[in-house]
């Protein structure tokens, strides 16, 4: 219907659990975060500063990743993220909650 | 648990640095418009419209530290006083007990701060230093002695890390008409060095103070002003006879400044009226001028860019030269701030430290009485309480959210006794003392201090009542407690079996105390002197010293005396310097031959006569 051309609402809850996922690649900076983001989920996932500044600090706050200011590629100051232990063991319980749910809500669609 | 105090620490840091969090996070921020805004060809006015209000997104990323918490925190309070009014009859026992512990622990507290923690009320007290004589050995180490007149004109004249030196005598009296009043010599410089602004009139000139020639001028207390002149606006330059001496009134202290002495101060005087007021006394004018004289305390003002050290080792090396007091031994001279807790620990503090630690240690048995006492009636309460709390338990409410919830009502409790406490704190020490003694000079009214104390008395009346009701209300069995089985636990039974031994404990340690107390009074009263006190009867004189010498003091009494015996059916009649059982003494110290002073022995003496 030409929709598809909107970025979606992401689902509640997903976007720490894509943020850490993210991360694991090494450390980076909120916007960076956003690039790679689109450009694995084929530019359907567009995270707003309003969500992503927040949820970064929820994630500081958890304690679940660690910041720390370095200098960008084009040599100005940036806040680069990395993945805590703590996150480590967080992304892998989420990502296999995130499975069991993601399975029965696809048992449930088929059912019928 | 772990990670709930990793999270509060965050938190906590969080409200420490939040200016400069809150920085990085807005220029991080920028950043990544900046990024954005290349990304979109150069608009960064587009980009920003794209990415939203900037503003907004920081403030909510900003509201992730304490936004939830505090609203949290102030509904749980709200919650509480709600539950206070709710069920009146608990909430009046249990302000009244905590009410009544914690008033009694901050007026104590209050009493504590004015006598032994505040320093002088003069300008800036921070930089006014006492300059003690200490004894360093012997027999009575830790006593303090003073200096002569003439080791403070010297110091006062020398001193370079001391901008002011003072030099203060009290526990003197002069009568006023009637009236005894306290009457305390002073340094011609003695206001200007304290900064002490006058209500009315002015402080002493360097030319009252001179030796050679006395000037009869006094400076009169505040409370004196209002209590003998009726606050009469005339008062400056007005004739008061001091011991029939008349003295011209110069000035009135401020009603904040109380004087530089634990004693109550009516009035001050230059040094050198002394000599006014003495006429007949030889030893007046060796001690305002001689350098082998003592006992004067001294106080100094630290000079700008001078800390107390430099000042000390500047006062031992000017002093050098001058004569210790007479008791012999080693003495060193030591400064120290001006608050009564601060100084040197001499025989008169050291007893004292220990009284007030045991009222300390009662005031806060009946502290932990109330918290007991609190606690059990708050387990009792839970009982009541166990449905709402299993069902918030059944929808999913985690424990440790309701464990703060018990505490922070309990909080509100505690909170509301620390009002009533500190309202307490206003009035009980004042009308104590002024019951008791009236000759003081403390301002006994509760500054920030005590707020902060009674604070913290609240945070840990709240803990100690309501942490352990709050553990234990919301463990258990839910099931039970949704179907209404209002069945005790063994556990609960033993944690109020254990409240209620302890109140029994802490009551049965205070009463043993109050009696032991009770009991002494009577021992002492009942007590053998060693003589008899049986008929007889203590007059003392009080013969003005402006009018008798010393010799002429002594032929009055031994007039008296000699009068009294002929009269009928009057038992015999004996002169003392103290009279006995009376509180004050004369010592001094003494050695056998060959020993050296100090090892020597002290001793009181009392000068009487042989009948």
């Amino acid at each position: 219907m030409g929709t598809n051309r909107q970025p979606l609402e992401l689902l509640p809850g997903t976007l720490d659990l894509l943020i850490l996922k993210a991360l694991t690649r090494g450390k980076m900076h909120g916007y960076s975060i956003v690039q790679m983001l689109k450009v694995h989920s084929d530019e359907v996932v567009q995270v707003g500063e309003s969500s992503l500044y927040p949820a970064l600090q929820r994630l500081l706050l958890n304690g679940w990743v660690a910041a720390e200011w370095g200098a960008s590629e084009n040599n100005r100051r940036a806040r680069y993220y990395t993945l805590t232990p703590a996150g480590r063991k967080q992304l892998a319980s989420e990502r296999a909650d995130f499975n069991r749910m993601i399975a029965a809500i696809q048992k449930v669609l088929e059912s019928a | 648990m772990g990670e709930l105090m990793g999270k509060l620490s965050r938190r906590l840091l969080y409200w420490f640095r939040s200016r400069q969090l809150d920085a990085e996070l807005a220029e991080e921020m920028e950043f990544h418009c900046a990024l954005a805004a290349r990304e979109s060809g150069g608009d960064e006015g587009a980009s920003r419209r794209a990415m939203g209000n900037l503003t907004l997104a920081r403030e909510r990323a900003r509201g992730v530290w304490i936004w939830p918490w505090l609203e949290s925190f102030w509904q749980d309070l709200a919650y509480g006083f709600r539950n206070m009014q709710r069920q009146p009859g608990f909430t009046a026992v249990a302000l009244l007990a905590l009410g009544c512990a914690i008033g009694i622990n901050t007026s104590l507290f209050t009493a504590f701060n004015a006598v032994a923690l505040r320093p002088w009320p003069v300008k800036d007290p921070g930089s006014v230093v006492n300059i003690n004589q200490v004894l360093m050995d012997g027999p009575r180490k830790g006593a303090t002695g003073g200096f002569s007149l003439a080791a403070h004109r010297y110091l006062a004249g020398h001193s370079r890390a001391l901008s002011g030196v003072i030099a203060m005598g009290n526990g003197e009296k002069a009568k006023l008409g009637d009236r005894k009043l306290e009457l305390t010599y002073v340094s011609g410089n003695y206001f200007r060095v304290l900064g002490v602004g006058m209500a009315r009139g002015r402080g002493f000139l360097e030319e009252e103070d001179r030796a050679g020639a006395p000037l009869a001028v006094a400076v009169i207390s505040h409370p004196l002003w209002q209590s003998q002149f009726g606050g009469d606006p005339e008062i400056i330059g007005r004739r008061i006879r001091l011991d029939e001496i008349p003295f011209t009134v110069v000035g009135v202290t401020p009603v904040d400044f109380t004087g530089t002495s634990p004693a109550r101060n009516d009035v001050w005087i230059p040094f050198p009226a002394k000599l006014l007021l003495r006429p007949h006394d030889p030893q007046v004018m060796r001690f305002l001028t001689s350098p082998d004289y003592c006992c004067t305390p001294l106080a100094g003002r630290l000079a700008q860019g001078f800390t107390r050290a430099q000042a000390q080792a500047e006062v031992r090396l000017l002093l050098d030269g001058f004569q210790p007091p007479v008791e012999h031994g080693e003495w060193s001279i030591v400064l120290t701030g001006t608050a009564l807790l601060e100084g040197p620990r001499d025989d008169k503090t050291k007893p004292a430290v220990t009284i007030v630690s045991l009222l300390f240690l009662a005031v806060t048995l009946v502290l932990l009485l109330a918290c007991a006492n609190v606690g059990n009636l708050l387990l009792a309460r839970a009982a009541a309480r166990r449905q709402e709390i299993a069902v918030r338990l059944s929808l999913g409410g985690s424990r440790a959210r309701l464990i703060r919830q018990l505490l922070v009502e309990s909080m509100a409790l505690a909170l509301s006794a620390a009002a009533i406490g500190f309202l307490a704190a206003w009035f009980l020490p004042g009308f104590i003392a002024s019951r008791l003694v009236d000759d003081h000079s403390f301002r006994l009214l509760p500054d920030g201090r005590v707020l902060a104390y009674t604070l913290a008395l609240a945070v840990t009346a709240c803990l100690a009542f309501g942490l352990a009701p709050a553990l234990h209300g919301t463990r258990g069995n839910i099931v039970g407690a949704l179907k209404n089985e209002m069945r005790l636990t063994g556990v609960r039974l033993s944690l109020r079996g254990f409240l209620l031994a302890a109140q029994v404990a802490i009551s049965v340690v205070l009463l043993s105390g109050a009696g032991l107390l009770v009991r002494g009074l009577q021992r002492a009263q009942a007590q053998d002197p060693g003589f008899q006190i049986q008929n007889v009867t203590v007059m003392s004189l009080d013969l003005p010293a402006s009018k008798y010498s010393g010799a002429q003091t002594k032929a009055f009494a031994a007039q008296l005396s000699a009068e009294l015996r002929l009269l009928e059916g009057l038992p015999p009649v004996a002169l003392s310097m103290d009279a006995p059982l009376a509180r004050s003494t004369t010592s001094t110290s003494v050695q056998r031959p060959g020993e050296t002073a100090k090892r020597g022995t002290v001793v009181l003496f009392h000068e009487i006569t042989g009948a």
